[in-house]
Parts: structure tokens; C-alpha cells; sequence
């Protein structure tokens, strides 16, 4: 039993070697902080309906806004925003900066 | 254990050539849908439809296949707007179209039971899907042994609509316009820990505005097993401004737990000693874990999967993770909202351990709406971080919406709550129906 409970972080361990603990303390992956936004926010950002689009909106303009969050601004974002630093917050901005325009709505 | 180091050898060998990871020392090409490492997903709800799509996206070179006996399904989210009449069923049906467009191999099938040591679904018709990754996510199973008298015969009768389908919502909703005009709803509404903690009061709340417009000497009762409730004083000043005196509320401390159903006379026995009649009965039955998790022994004694909270895996069973409702995710709650966020934390470990990246840790959100009336929501959200074994809430983050707040902040959260659920639909299923 112990052993099979040990496997995977053997198995992670032999993947990834020393970088494990490092990655652990906090990502500034985009893709991976994004993926907490887009049940709201619509793939890659795109909203359909009262919920802000965020896809494609320009970084300092995505940061500005997270800030006035983090002041109490919103229904909802005044509630979510305090717990994004300035490094995952720049992550953020830069991922959803990147999202293409939609094709169609 | 003296051959324990062999096993665990021979195991991290199998698990390797499962992930490629042995053979890539040669460059390799894109590996065709045949040849990739195949994930196979026990359930296509929220948490399993959401973990298909989020792996097309992360390890494309995964073959996924997902499993579910319904071709289309009505969602919880939104179902009590069904309930109260302001929505046709149709308006929350959801497919697996969008899934099998963005490459999820889609099989509509009864799954007999899962296997957790060979990660194989062994399907009703007596085929067998085997992997190299097995995700379980059944959903939640009724406890009827925790409620005397009440069982599957007797959900006509007395629906649980939770959401059951498209015909429990409407004969529900049937049953409410038949009702007596000075008539008398009842719901029950179990302990923690079960499906969506605020989805009792919003049903109460919509089932109050239709009584509101056509039955207006008509109440609602819900009894209790629990002393509070999800988003409670928001209800409770909602139910004061838009449905006074018609909502009623009895908790634990005042007996009012169900403890057994008299189906034929529609009465409710509490713990209390009363005995409760009522034109409308909804009983919203305990639950534990869907039978596909307990059957294969992934459930603790209460019925519940333990995870592991950094990728969502069954300890001790290698490869097989389990997602969603069925599980142990305290303090995250039992809604689509998190289904949908353990789904893609779940896929990037999966995608991750595939290709041989560290793992990388971000906080999660659950968000759930709930509607007191169509222009009037409130909402409840939290942002997690994972603290060693645990989930923890972010201290500085998270709560529900002003008290104070006034009808602008109201009806402007109404609408962000129909938004969300088009956005959550999209972003866990591809594609889909949308409601007003
Ligand atoms: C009244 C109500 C209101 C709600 N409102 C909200 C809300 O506003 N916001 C929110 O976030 N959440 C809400 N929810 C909660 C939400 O519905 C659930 O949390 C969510 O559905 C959980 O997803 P899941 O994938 O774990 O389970 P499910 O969605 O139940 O999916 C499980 C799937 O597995 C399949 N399955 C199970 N066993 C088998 C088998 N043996 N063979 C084949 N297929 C099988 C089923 O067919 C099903 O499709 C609400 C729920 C209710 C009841
Ligand atoms: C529960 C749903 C929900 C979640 C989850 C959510 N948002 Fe929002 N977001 C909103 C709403 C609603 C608004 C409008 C402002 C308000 O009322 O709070 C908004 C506004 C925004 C805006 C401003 C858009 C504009 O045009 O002004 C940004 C930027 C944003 N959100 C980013 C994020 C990020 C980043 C995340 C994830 C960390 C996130 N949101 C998660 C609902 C959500």
C-alpha cells in the first residue's frame, strides 16, 4: 500500500527534478491563474452576456482596473482581486492581452 | 513488504511508457490520436465535460475519451429558474457536441463500473475503455437509506428535482400551478455536505415569485437539518423586501429535520415530533458520492472521495483522479463553479506529469449566483490557495455581496448570473444553450 502511494512523487520527482519546490511556492503562469477567471470571464476571456470581455484589452488598462478592484470598485472583482499580487496580476494582464478578438460573437 | 521496491519499480515503468516519458529520448513526432497516451473520463458533467476540453487544449497529443449516459442533460445551475417557470428546460439542456467538435472521442453509454488498478471503465453494453489516466467524476448519488419512506418510486409523487432531468423540473413546476391558491409548499433540505449549499434558497425564492404573481395566498416552508445556510442574511433581506411573510424557515434547533417522508398523505415527519402536510412536497434527500466512485472503493466510510488536493489524484491508486461533486474538496463547496476549476487544475497536472514539466500551483475560484428574483441576484465567492495537503481560503479575499446594497447592485448581479452560466457552459462544454 505505502508504496503505490509513494509512486507518483517519485514519478515527479524523476520528471522534474529540483524545480518542484520552486514551482510550488506560486505560479505567474497565465494559462494557469486564467484558468480561475474564465468560468466567468468565458474562454480566453470572451463574454457572452453582462460579464465584462477581457480578451484583448491592453495590459495597463487590465492592470488599472484589477487596482481600482483591489480598492473596492465592482459587484465581484472587489472580492477576488485582493488575492492577485502585482506579479500574477501582470501575468494576468499580459495572457488575456494576448487572446485573439473572437471570429464571431 | 519485501518485493515493494519491485513493485513500485515495475509500476513506475508501466507509468512511464503511459506517459511517453521512456521513449522520449528519441525526438518524436505529434503522435496521432491513436498512438498518444489515452485519458478516459467516467462521467461528462461540469467536472468531466470541463477536464475533456481543458486536456484537448493542454496535451493535444492525448487521445481523451469521455463517457456519460446522457446525450442531453438540463444543468443545476438554473434549474430553479425552471422550477419557478421562468425558463423552458430547454433553456438549460446542454450536449457533448461541443466536445466531440473540439476532438473529445464521446461515448453516450451506461458505465457498469470503473477499475481503478487498470484506470478501465467497463461499460453496460460490455465494452471496456482502458488508459493510461482514468478520471472519475459521477456526480452525487440520493442517500435514501437517510430518510424513511422516501425512495426512487416515490419520486413522481414527491419530486427532488435536483435536477433530476427535464421531466422532474416540469412536474415540479406542474405541481406548483395545480397547488391549492392559499396552498402550502414544502422543502426539505439535508445536512451538509451536498449538492450546491445555496441551491435550497434560491429554489424557495423562485418558487416564492411565482406564488407571488399566481398564487398569492400561497407559502413556502423549508425545513431544515442544518441551523444556517449559504448567503443566509442575503436571503433572509430578500425574502423580507420582495416576498414578505410568505417564506418561512425552520432550522435545526427548531426540530425541523425530515426524518421520515409519508409520501401518499405528502407529510413531512421531523425530528421535532411535528408532522408537516403539504400541497407541494420537494424533498432534497441527503447524498453521497455517485455509486461509479463508491462501488470501485474510493470513497471514505461517509461517502465521499478523498483527493489529493494538488491534482486532484485518489491516493493509492495510481493514475485516477476524481473530480467535482463526488468528492472531499472542503472548504471548496459542491457546485459547477469548482467542478469546473478542480477540471482544470486536474488536466494541467495530467498535462504536466505528460510532459515531464514541474507542476505549477494557481490560486482557485468558486463563484456561485443565486437568483432571489429574475432582477434580483447575490453571489458568494472565495479564492482559494492549496496549503500543503489542504485548501485553504484566501483570507483578504472571498464573501458575499454587500448587505446594504441597493436594486442597481441587485439587478446588475441578475444579469452577471445569467452571463456566468453561458460563460461556464462555453468554457466546460465547447458550446451551448442559453437561458433568459
Ligand atoms: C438546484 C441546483 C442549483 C444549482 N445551481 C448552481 C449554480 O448556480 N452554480 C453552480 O456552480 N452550481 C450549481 N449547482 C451545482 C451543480 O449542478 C453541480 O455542482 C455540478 O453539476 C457538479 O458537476 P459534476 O460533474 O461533479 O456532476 P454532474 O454534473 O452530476 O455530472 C455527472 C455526470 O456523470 C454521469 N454519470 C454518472 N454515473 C454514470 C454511469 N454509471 N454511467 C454513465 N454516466 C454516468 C451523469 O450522467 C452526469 O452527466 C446547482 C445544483 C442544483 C441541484
Ligand atoms: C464570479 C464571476 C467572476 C470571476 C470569477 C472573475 N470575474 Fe472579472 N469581472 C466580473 C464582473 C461581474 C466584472 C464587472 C465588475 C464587477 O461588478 O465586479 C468583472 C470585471 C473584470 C475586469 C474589468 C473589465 C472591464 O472592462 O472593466 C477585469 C480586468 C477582470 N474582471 C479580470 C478578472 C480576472 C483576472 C479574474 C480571475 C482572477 C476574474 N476577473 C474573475 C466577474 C468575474
Amino acid at each position: 500500500m505505502q508504496s503505490r502511494f509513494r509512486l507518483p512523487i517519485v514519478l515527479i520527482a524523476l520528471a522534474v527534478g529540483p524545480a518542484q519546490a520552486q514551482a510550488l511556492a506560486g505560479t505567474t503562469d497565465g494559462a494557469d491563474l486564467a484558468a480561475a477567471c474564465t468560468g466567468c470571464h468565458g474562454p480566453g476571456g470572451h463574454s457572452a452576456g453582462a460579464v465584462p470581455d477581457i480578451a484583448g484589452m491592453p495590459v495597463a488598462e487590465f492592470e488599472r482596473r484589477m487596482a481600482a478592484f483591489r480598492d473596492g470598485e465592482g459587484t465581484i472583482m472587489n472580492r477576488l482581486a485582493p488575492a492577485y499580487d502585482a506579479a500574477a496580476t501582470a501575468a494576468l494582464a499580459r495572457y488575456f492581452a494576448d487572446r485573439p478578438e473572437p471570429a464571431s460573437p | 513488504m519485501s518485493d515493494g521496491h519491485d513493485a513500485r519499480r515495475r509500476a513506475l515503468m508501466r507509468a512511464l511508457a503511459g506517459t511517453g516519458l521512456l521513449a522520449a529520448a528519441a525526438p518524436m513526432p505529434i503522435l496521432g490520436a491513436q498512438r498518444g497516451p489515452r485519458i478516459v473520463i467516467a462521467g461528462g458533467g461540469f467536472a468531466g465535460a470541463s477536464c475533456a476540453l481543458a486536456l484537448r487544449r493542454l496535451a493535444p497529443a492525448a487521445r481523451v475519451t469521455l463517457i456519460d449516459r446522457q446525450r442531453e442533460f438540463v444543468t443545476g445551475p438554473f434549474c430553479n429558474t425552471v422550477v419557478g417557470g421562468l425558463n423552458p428546460a430547454a433553456a438549460i439542456t446542454q450536449d457533448h457536441r461541443g466536445l466531440a467538435a473540439a476532438g473529445v472521442d464521446v461515448v453516450h453509454a451506461e458505465i457498469e463500473g470503473v477499475d481503478p488498478s487498470a484506470r478501465a471503465a467497463h461499460l453496460a453494453d460490455g465494452r471496456r475503455i482502458a488508459g493510461d489516466r482514468l478520471v472519475v467524476a459521477p456526480g452525487i448519488d440520493f442517500d435514501y437509506d437517510a430518510l424513511d419512506g422516501y425512495g426512487p418510486e416515490a419520486l413522481d409523487r414527491v419530486p427532488a428535482a435536483w435536477p433530476g432531468g427535464a421531466a422532474a423540473l416540469r412536474r415540479l413546476h406542474g405541481q406548483l400551478q395545480a397547488m391549492p391558491e392559499d396552498g402550502r409548499v414544502v422543502l426539505t433540505v439535508p445536512d451538509n455536505p451536498y449538492r450546491c449549499p445555496p441551491g435550497p434558497y434560491e429554489r424557495a425564492s423562485l418558487i416564492a415569485h411565482f406564488l407571488a404573481e399566481h398564487k398569492p395566498r400561497a407559502r413556502v416552508l423549508l425545513l431544515d437539518a442544518k441551523n444556517h445556510f449559504s448567503k443566509e442574511p442575503l436571503f433572509r433581506i430578500g425574502w423580507d423586501s420582495r416576498y414578505p411573510g410568505r417564506v418561512e424557515w425552520r432550522g435545526r434547533d427548531d426540530g425541523a429535520r425530515a426524518m421520515a417522508i409519508d409520501v401518499a398523505g405528502r407529510r413531512v415527519h421531523t425530528v421535532g415530533g411535528d408532522e408537516i402536510a403539504a400541497d407541494v412536497l420537494n424533498v432534497i434527500p441527503p447524498q453521497r458520492a455517485g455509486r461509479l466512485a463508491r462501488d470501485a472503493g474510493l470513497a471514505d466510510d461517509a461517502g465521499w472521495v478523498p483527493v489529493n488536493v494538488h491534482d486532484f489524484a485518489a491516493p493509492g491508486h495510481e493514475g485516477v483522479h476524481v473530480l467535482g461533486d463526488a468528492i472531499r474538496a472542503e472548504p471548496m463547496p459542491k457546485s459547477a463553479y469548482s467542478a469546473h476549476m478542480q477540471a482544470q487544475v486536474c488536466a494541467r497536472a495530467i498535462a504536466q506529469a505528460l510532459a515531464g514539466e514541474p507542476p505549477g500551483e494557481a490560486p482557485l475560484i468558486n463563484a456561485c449566483y443565486s437568483l432571489i428574483a429574475p432582477d434580483y441576484g447575490i453571489s458568494v465567492t472565495e479564492v482559494y490557495r492549496i496549503n500543503g495537503d489542504r485548501i485553504a481560503a484566501v483570507q483578504q479575499a472571498g464573501g458575499t455581496s454587500a448587505l446594504a446594497a441597493g436594486p442597481d447592485t441587485r439587478r446588475a448581479e441578475s444579469e452577471y448570473a445569467r452571463s456566468l452560466y453561458r460563460n461556464l457552459v462555453r468554457d466546460s462544454f465547447g458550446s451551448g444553450a442559453a437561458p433568459g
